[in-house]
């Protein structure tokens, strides 16, 4: 039975070891520190926690001056309110290549009940593209933890997109995961499945019903979407030749254009994608369901695997 | 000789004149040192009373204005604003004269915070270091040619915007001085509270200083921060609005309402003072003035001459 966890709580928790081991971090918040589990660390360090209330533009920057006077910066809120301070990303922090650590949670159909206004189907697409800034997608508690701990000892932007809660677990936590690596999570040679987020494990379970219609499915998670690992990336194309590209994005922009990008230009193969179609999300009364509702399922990623092997 | 009634002249603030009928009563009585002034032309006696009436030349006037230093260094501070301000046209005709009224404007305002950084510097500021942000970042020229002044640019200003300089014509980090950089508008004063409040965590005594803009103030994060400044009572942080009353399309009245603009500060929560075309001294004079105001940020709005058509 597969451990789920949450992506919030795990991310609260994972902030006050950081903080133990590094006295220059400060927190910043924009009034949700009790849906960021940002509070954990306000009560436990209240002097290093900046509440700038609800105004993103003003917490991006906030952030950035104390980074430019030495500290270490984590700014969250919901992702898609970190993007309404896209431009303040771009021209203050990564234009000076400030260290300054931010963390988008809620993002992609995880804040299901909120609907459209709350889902992020977008920041992987517009943070990437913004020169010196990293793009971490983690796909389990484990994979948070771990690339948040990188993200803080990686000197510069560094922007993580994490889910509200549901977390299954992934990673056992014994794999060596590093930031900037692509992970090999199963080795495969007649296609590959290349996920971050929560669309990993989906790719996962599809990954264990296709080995037993004798399919033999590599699957990779590119937790790290900047910089990517191009090298491991071209080696994976040589091998398996095609790929579905899972995420819980916009199918534009995101992940499978990132692969795209790198593919079309130095070994070019289909990439079959599952994501959000280019629409918006809507309300619903729990995550699977949404999930299902746009097509990110398992039976989905199978059934885009066996198009893919059955067209080419 | 002893040096007649030097402490008349010790500066005092706001006061350029004094009255020689004073200053000589109260030295009466070194007769001695009035013949030698009297022989040097300094003042005229008037023996026509049973008290002789002692006054000073016009010669004695000069030779005392110039010994009244605050007034020397106010005339000096005049004319190397005169200067730069020329020095800043020969730079922006190398750039078509983008921003002409921008830069030109906050001449004095940079003049004054660089020469504040340079005295605090000298004094001792147990080495922490003053920290300028010039958030209308397209008022940059007039930052080269204030920073190049105090010899804390070597570029040649006049390459400002060829391929090849680093100077930029939007300001651009990093340099010892110019820690961030900017050209959208309305992100300095969020980035000076961050800077402040790190200042505030680790003990440090710096002052923040950020020009602001009045166009800029259309900016809604301008609002934001104005408000993490008072909810964090950040003292360090001294905001000066270069009020010229023009933004990039026509006046500030017209475009967006700035006004009551005093009252909107003082609302805010800030330490507020508006002042009517200073020139760089008093621009100096004021701010150390309101350095030393606990709890609350403070705003200088420097009104300048070319406000006039409203």
């Amino acid at each position: 039975m597969t451990r789920v966890e949450s992506f919030r709580k795990t991310f609260g928790e994972a902030l006050l070891d950081i903080a133990q081991g590094n006295r220059d971090v400060v927190v910043l918040d924009a009034d949700l520190m009790k849906s960021t589990y940002t509070y954990l660390f306000a009560s436990e360090y209240p002097d290093r926690f900046i509440q700038v209330g609800i105004s993103e533009q003003d917490l991006i920057c906030t952030a950035a001056g104390l980074a430019i006077a030495g500290k270490l910066p984590i700014a969250s809120s919901y992702a898609m309110f970190i993007m309404r301070a896209w431009e303040q990303i771009r021209n203050t922090i990564a234009r000076d290549r400030l260290n300054v650590k931010l963390v988008g949670t809620h993002a992609g159909l995880s804040d299901y009940l909120d609907g459209a206004s709350h889902q992020c189907i977008e920041d992987i697409s517009i943070m990437r593209v913004i020169p010196n800034m990293a793009v971490t997608v983690p796909a389990d508690s484990y994979s948070l933890k771990t690339l948040l701990e990188q993200g803080i000892n990686y000197n510069g932007p560094f922007y993580m997109r994490i889910g509200r809660d549901y977390a299954p677990r992934v990673y056992s936590g014994d794999e060596r995961l590093e930031f900037g690596k692509v992970s090999v999570v199963r080795d495969g040679c007649d296609i590959c499945i290349a996920s971050c987020g929560i669309g990993t494990y989906l790719s996962m379970l599809a990954v264990e019903e296709l080995k037993k219609s004798g399919i033999d499915v590599a699957l990779i998670d590119l937790h790290t979407i900047k910089p990517l690992d191009k090298a491991t990336i071209i080696k994976i194309a040589k091998n398996t030749g095609r790929f579905v590209v899972v995420e819980e994005h916009n199918v534009i922009g995101g992940l499978a254009a990132s692969l795209a990008e790198i593919l079309s230009e130095y070994y070019p193969c289909i990439i079959k994608r599952v994501g959000i179609n280019d629409v918006f999300g809507r309300s619903s009364r729990d995550y699977i369901s949404l999930l299902e509702y746009y097509g990110l399922t398992t039976q989905n990623i199978i059934k885009s695997v066996g198009e893919v092997i059955n067209e080419v | 000789m002893h040096v007649i009634g030097q402490n008349n002249f010790k500066h005092k603030q706001g006061s350029v004149g004094y009255d020689n009928r004073k200053f000589i009563s109260l030295e009466k009585e070194a007769t001695g040192d009035i013949e030698i002034l009297s022989s040097l032309g300094l003042i005229t006696i008037d023996n026509k009373y049973n008290t002789p009436d002692i006054r000073l030349s016009r010669l004695g006037q000069l030779v005392f204005e110039l010994l009244d230093e605050s007034k020397i260094y106010r005339s000096m501070f005049q004319l190397k604003s005169k200067l730069l301000k020329e020095k800043l046209e020969n730079v922006l005709s190398e750039i078509g004269n983008k921003h002409l009224a921008s830069s030109i404007t906050c001449i004095n305002i940079l003049l004054a915070i660089f020469e504040r950084i340079t005295k605090r510097h000298i004094d001792g500021n147990n080495g922490d270091e003053d920290v300028v942000i010039l958030s209308k970042g397209h008022a940059a020229p007039a930052l080269y040619v204030v920073m190049k002044e105090y010899g804390l640019l070597s570029h040649n200003l006049l390459n400002i915007g060829k391929i090849d300089s680093p100077l930029q014509t939007h300001v651009t980090a990093p340099n010892r001085y110019i820690k961030v950089s900017t050209g959208s508008l309305g992100q300095g004063l969020s980035i000076a509270n961050g800077i402040a409040l790190a200042a505030k965590m680790d003990n440090l005594n710096i002052d923040v200083y950020v020009v602001l803009g009045d166009g800029e103030l259309d900016e809604g994060q301008i609002w934001e921060a104005a408000l993490t400044s008072t909810t964090y009572k950040l003292d360090n942080i001294i905001g000066i609005i270069d009020r010229n009353n023009i933004q990039l399309n026509g006046y500030t009245e017209h475009i967006k309402r700035k006004e009551p603009l005093k009252n909107k500060w003082i609302a805010f929560g800030w330490h507020t003072t508006e002042l009517f075309d200073p020139d760089p001294y008093l621009l100096l004079e004021t701010i150390d003035e309101v350095s030393v105001i606990k709890d609350k940020p403070k705003m200088i709005i420097v009104r300048t001459e070319s406000e006039l058509k409203r």
